[in-house]
């Protein structure tokens, strides 16, 4: 067993801190899945409050968000509250912490998740997640346009407590006073939150839902769902790090992964049987460090779409597709 | 062979038939048979059928969507293969099952990318299979070799299914039409009656779209087939 500290975030500008490093589910490359493998989780909350919220408010919205995650009906996951403790988060203490705690010098970072875990087999053993009290929150049931909104942080925190690492299922643009701002995001998971006064992260999307059922399926999820596979290629080279969506017309569902082997390999798994148009990106609308802790993501091709509309079928994984991708 | 056999057979009956003339024939204890067995195998038109736009929304700093690009589907024309088997409940109606495959291609053009990717049309061939029950109405015709019009109407699956193994889609189709038939060859009783063609059109309307889930889809159908009738 080896402590290892993973560090995600929920930034507000550009993602300043490194890394994680558990690539989006279903890439099913050279990373391990970081999952709990005793159920339920067991959880504690510290008992302070922060202007704004109560440390009673605090641990409601908090299982709220862990209800969330609980109520996919394709993921079995099932987490308790242990109580409330004075144990403050990232103490190597076997417990698992949430709690805020005041880091003025993460002026970009709205919380972060630290994890113990196997490093050969994935299982964790402890997480903390800590809240950043520099910031304003609230947990106003309409929000609060000049706070940010515990609930949503909480969501997005409590999916890497589970195990999740960040999609990139997202539009942003860069602020002129630097940083980014979102102007899109398909994924509760996306690593630069929505925004003061924002609520809509309350609610997964289906990026989130096909992730958290694919590390922890329900019965039947892999017999009523498909995938797609291939490889993302710039001429005879495979690309590597390439944002692969694949969009159900019909479900209007997007889900999306990485292209992360040697050759560009890429896996969607999860999806509902039927035809998807596949989109590959370059991974440019975050740093790349919010996603991978490597330097050689390309980002160096066009936007490009598959020219066929490619089919998961149920239960199994469609043939293989070779998305070729041209420079910019 | 066939027409050898019918008309040596006639012919063995008319030799004693002359010797009864002092007889009047035997009644028949039933009455003419009628046909009630119809097969008939062809082939037609299925117009294309536009679908409903599907677009690839992402989520908004205030929930709004944000358009990430645009989609719009349809089904293309195909040339499906019909077999019908038809009941004769009466001389006016007849019940009729038919199968059709036909391979169209599901077509989806993308436009309105947010990064500027240029417009394109993405397709994928389709296996799509019906059956279906109707009620066919014919009227009369005014002598037996002459086109006789029909109308028909009925309900059934509808199914598409992506390389013989992932089921896209099913649901309840309905139809009703008409057209025409008209016999090329009369028989006499027993075995084979009528062979003939026969042209049909139709309205198809799929109660859920293919791909998109939008409403009901409609596609003109028209088609001709060869018919047998025992």
């Amino acid at each position: 067993m080896t402590r290892v500290l993973l560090l995600v975030a929920v930034v507000i500008g550009f993602a300043a801190v490194p890394v994680q490093g558990y690539s989006h589910f279903g890439t099913g490359v050279s990373t391990v899945r970081l999952h709990w493998t005793t159920m339920p989780v067991r959880w504690f909350a510290t008992d302070r409050s922060v202007p704004g919220v109560s440390s009673a408010q605090f641990r409601s919205a908090l299982e709220s968000a862990f209800n969330t995650w609980h109520e996919v009906p394709t993921a079995s996951i099932q987490s308790v509250f242990g109580g409330m403790t004075s144990v403050e988060p990232f103490q190597d203490d076997g417990l698992s912490v949430l709690g805020f705690q005041d880091h003025p010098e993460m002026d970009r970072v709205l919380g972060a998740t630290t994890f113990v875990f196997d490093d050969e087999s994935g299982e964790l053993t402890e997480a903390d997640i800590f809240f950043n009290s520099s910031f304003e929150w609230s947990t106003a049931v309409g929000g609060d346009a000049t706070r940010f909104d515990l609930e949503s942080v909480a969501l997005h925190e409590i999916g890497h407590f589970l195990g999740l690492g960040h999609s990139a299922v997202g539009e942003t643009e860069m602020r002129p006073e630097g940083g980014r701002r979102v102007l899109g995001s398909g994924a509760v998971m996306f690593p630069i939150a929505l925004g003061r006064g924002s609520i809509a992260d309350r609610v997964l999307q289906p990026d989130d839902i096909a992730g958290i059922s694919d590390l922890y399926p329900a019965n039947g999820f892999g017999e009523h769902t498909g995938g797609v596979h291939g490889r993302v290629r710039r001429g005879d080279a495979p690309v590597f790090g390439a944002h692969v969506v694949a969009f159900n017309m019909r479900t209007r569902a997007l889900v999306g992964g990485f292209s992360l082997g040697d050759q560009g390999e890429f896996q969607i798994l999860g999806l509902t049987p039927g035809p998807y148009v596949l989109r590959v990106e370059p991974l440019d609308d975050a740093d790349p460090d919010s996603f991978f802790d490597v330097e050689s993501i390309d980002i160096n091709f066009q936007v490009t779409y598959y020219p066929r509309l490619v089919v998961a079928p149920s239960g199994g994984v469609g043939d293989e597709v070779i998305v070729t991708v041209r420079p910019k | 062979m066939a027409c050898v056999a019918v008309f040596a057979l006639c012919a063995s009956f008319a030799v004693p038939a002359i010797a009864q003339t002092t007889r009047p024939p035997a009644r028949s204890p039933r009455g003419p048979s009628v046909p009630r067995l119809t097969i008939s195998v062809g082939s037609g038109f299925v117009s294309g059928s536009g679908l409903e736009s599907a677009d690839a929304d992402l989520r908004g700093r205030s929930g709004e969507p944000f358009q990430l690009f645009t989609t719009t589907s349809r089904i293309g024309g195909s040339l499906p293969l019909e077999a019908r088997l038809g009941w004769r409940l009466n001389p006016r109606y007849t019940l009729e099952i038919r199968g059709a495959w036909a391979r169209p291609e599901l077509q989806t053009s993308i436009a309105a990318d947010v990064e500027g990717a240029p417009p394109v049309t993405v397709a994928e061939r389709v296996d799509l299979y019906s059956m279906d029950l109707s009620v066919v109405r014919f009227f009369p015709r005014s002598r037996p070799r002459a086109l006789t019009p029909f109308v028909s109407a009925g309900a059934g699956y509808v199914g598409a299914v992506h390389e013989g193994l992932t089921l896209l889609e099913n649901g309840f189709s309905y139809r009703g039409g008409g057209g025409i038939k008209y016999p090329l060859a009369l028989r006499g009783r027993g075995g084979l009656n009528e062979i003939g063609v026969r042209a049909d059109g139709a309205l198809v309307i799929m109660n859920s779209g293919l791909v998109t889930g939008s409403g009901p889809t409609p596609q003109i159908v028209a088609s001709g087939a060869l018919y047998l009738t025992f």
